[in-house]
């Protein structure tokens, strides 16, 4: 018996590390050439770490040189310029979306959740199917319309668009979200004379604190990491967002090296807050068509 | 859905504070108002518009914009590049649902088990979800690369092929887009099963060993009737991600090798905005929609039997 859950304790924790290298191994690989130089880099073997490391990439992006192996001055990335306007531009456009996204979709949530009223149904069954739209098939029209009315190439124009695909997530999620709630609270707060509002604002929104803050997460990363509504509504503005910025340079002016390094600055924030809001990201309890 | 009640029913002979009485129904689609409206102005309008633009004939190029009925629709169910397109999306998601829902269930078992650092593990296997499907394409470019690649290193150092796995090879391109494509959406699976497995009582396994089942017998009879409703959901979400690819397709292949990764995705964007003929791009569009709509719909059916069984659950309780 005892052997045999030996035996058991063995393959979990084999099963655990092969888990743990399938997720990690492929930041790794990218940490790996980001730190490289190019020369190492296009050495005949792959270097499996970087024998020779180097901040190098990531400076160069940031319009300073750097000395290469032997004394050899490497010049700044020309496109680190666009690729930091790029991360400006998604930070502004993500972070105007977010705050927005939860003062239209919180108030909708909570009556989806709690209240019968018309076409409640009818805005359940909408949100649902507007969740499952292709974006390809979303953006023909939105194309149209934004040329049109002057919003391609904007960042009002992006924050929209984003809206459209914020709003009815994060809806969907509050939701069932405040549905759990225990209604004692609010019957508690009535009955001590508040009003619909007030009972909104002054309890379950401050009792819905980690829902809310878990869908600011959401909302921000999905912003964050969109690329083919940025890549076809604002390609070649102003106002590009950091993923198509990215694509330009790693198909026309980089080295993997470099591109790399570029990767890194845009997925590293992302990737830790998600890592320190995971728990409460979890313990929402999202059903939805992504 | 019908079961959510109004909270305040028992109240409404109270006096109203509130304004000229607000009832529920006001409260309800007052504060429903602005999301109706983004629905409306940037979802049902803009779905309505993209039927109108695929009657019409338009070619940005040379400034061509005319009624031609249901002509873009004869022409995209008639071409050959677009039947093909859509084979490879069927295969392509066959392949990611069935790899990331059986990666997504093995995980999620293994993480219902203890062990030491299942928390740090549990946080970690989040982390693939949370970077976006352009990076993960240019992360398994980078794994698989012949010039940059771990793979192909890995696999000479080791002497087992010279020639590894690459996504230039037209038959297999399609495949190593599904399993890097399953890097990232399997954790989403692993969200929905590990809640429900943590919640199956243990005494149920107990009485499992008592009727001497073994282990396969204890999952098949005890574990995959509490995990058939999330199983079923994690299929259809794998499915639509499936579907829907884009960015892993351009930041990988960019539909090549010849068209081998030309999924129905890329077809569309190929035709509306590489050939720049929006009409043609919208037909395709719709024929792309169908086909999510015909498995969003099983996933609205699977939602809705989950939540009978459960308030009928509670019913009995």
């Amino acid at each position: 018996m005892s052997s045999r859950l030996t035996a058991k304790r063995v393959i979990i924790y084999i099963c655990a590390l092969l888990v743990a290298l399938w997720t990690l191994v492929p930041f790794y690989w990218l940490l790996n050439l980001s730190f490289m130089f190019n020369v190492e880099m296009n050495s005949a073997i792959t270097h499996f770490y970087p024998h020779d490391f180097t901040w190098s990439n990531y400076v160069r992006l940031f319009n300073r040189h750097a000395t290469g192996p032997g004394g050899v001055d490497l010049l700044p990335i020309p496109h680190g310029q666009f690729i930091r306007t790029g991360l400006k531009n998604s930070l502004i456009v993500a972070g105007v979306t977010t705050p927005l996204t939860l003062l239209i979709a919180m108030p909708c949530a909570y009556v989806l959740g709690r209240y019968v009223f018309p076409f409640r149904n009818s805005i359940v069954m909408a949100i649902l199917l507007s969740r499952a739209y292709p974006a390809i098939a979303a953006i023909i029209p939105l194309y149209k319309m934004w040329s049109s009315l002057g919003l391609r190439g904007t960042h009002h124009g992006l924050v929209i668009v984003y809206l459209s695909i914020t709003v009815p997530l994060v809806v969907w999620i509050m939701m069932g979200f405040f549905n759990a709630l225990p209604r004692s609270l609010e019957s508690a707060a009535r009955v001590d004379g508040c009003t619909r509002f007030q009972t909104l604002y002054r309890v379950v929104l401050p009792t819905s604190l980690p829902g809310i803050a878990a869908c600011a997460v959401i909302a921000f990363l999905l912003v964050w990491n969109d690329f083919l509504f940025a890549f076809l509504l604002a390609t070649g503005s102003s106002a590009l967002t950091f993923p198509p910025t990215l694509s330009n340079m790693f198909f026309q002016y980089s080295y993997p090296t470099e591109a790399s390094a570029a990767t890194v600055l845009g997925v590293l924030p992302v990737a830790i807050v998600a890592f320190v809001f995971q728990r409460w990201i979890r313990k929402l309890n999202i059903v939805d068509p992504l | 859905m019908a079961e959510l009640s109004p909270a305040s029913q028992d109240q409404s002979s109270r006096p109203r504070r509130f304004g000229l009485g607000m009832t529920d129904a006001r409260f309800g689609l007052l504060l429903s108002l602005p999301v109706a409206a983004i629905l409306i102005l940037l979802n049902l309008y803009p779905f309505l518009y993209s039927f109108w633009l695929a009657l019409r004939d338009i070619d940005l190029r040379f400034g061509i914009d005319e009624f031609t009925g249901l002509d873009n629709f004869r022409k995209t169910l008639e071409s050959q590049d677009v039947r093909d397109a859509m084979w490879r999306t069927v295969k392509y998601s066959v392949q990611v649902t069935v790899y990331s829902t059986l990666l997504g269930l093995g995980m999620a078992i293994l993480l219902n088990e203890k062990f030491h650092g299942r928390t740090l593990l549990t946080a970690l296997i989040l982390l693939p979800w949370a970077v976006s499907t352009y990076a993960a394409g240019i992360v398994w470019r980078f794994l698989l690369s012949t010039e940059t690649g771990l793979f192909p290193a890995v696999l000479f150092r080791l002497g087992i092929t010279d020639r590894p796995p690459n996504l230039m090879n037209i038959d297999t391109a399609l495949t190593w887009i599904a399993i890097a494509h399953t890097w990232h959406i399997a954790p989403l699976g692993v969200f929905f099963m590990l809640a429900t497995l943590q919640v199956i009582p243990q005494d149920l396994y107990r009485v499992g060993r008592i009727d001497k089942l073994n282990a396969i017998g204890r999952f098949r009879h005890v574990t995959l009737p509490y995990l058939k409703a999330p199983l079923l959901i994690v299929l259809i979400l794998n499915t639509i991600s499936a579907v829907n690819v884009f960015d892993l397709i351009y930041f990988t292949t960019a539909g090549g090798p010849g068209a081998a990764t030309r999924v129905m995705t890329y077809e569309v964007y190929t035709t509306a905005f590489l050939n720049l003929r929006l009409g043609l791009g919208a037909a395709e569009a719709w024929l792309l929609l169908i086909l999510v709509i015909l498995v969003t719909l099983a996933y609205v059916r699977v939602l809705y039997r989950k939540e009978k069984k459960i308030s009928t659950g509670e019913a009995a309780a």
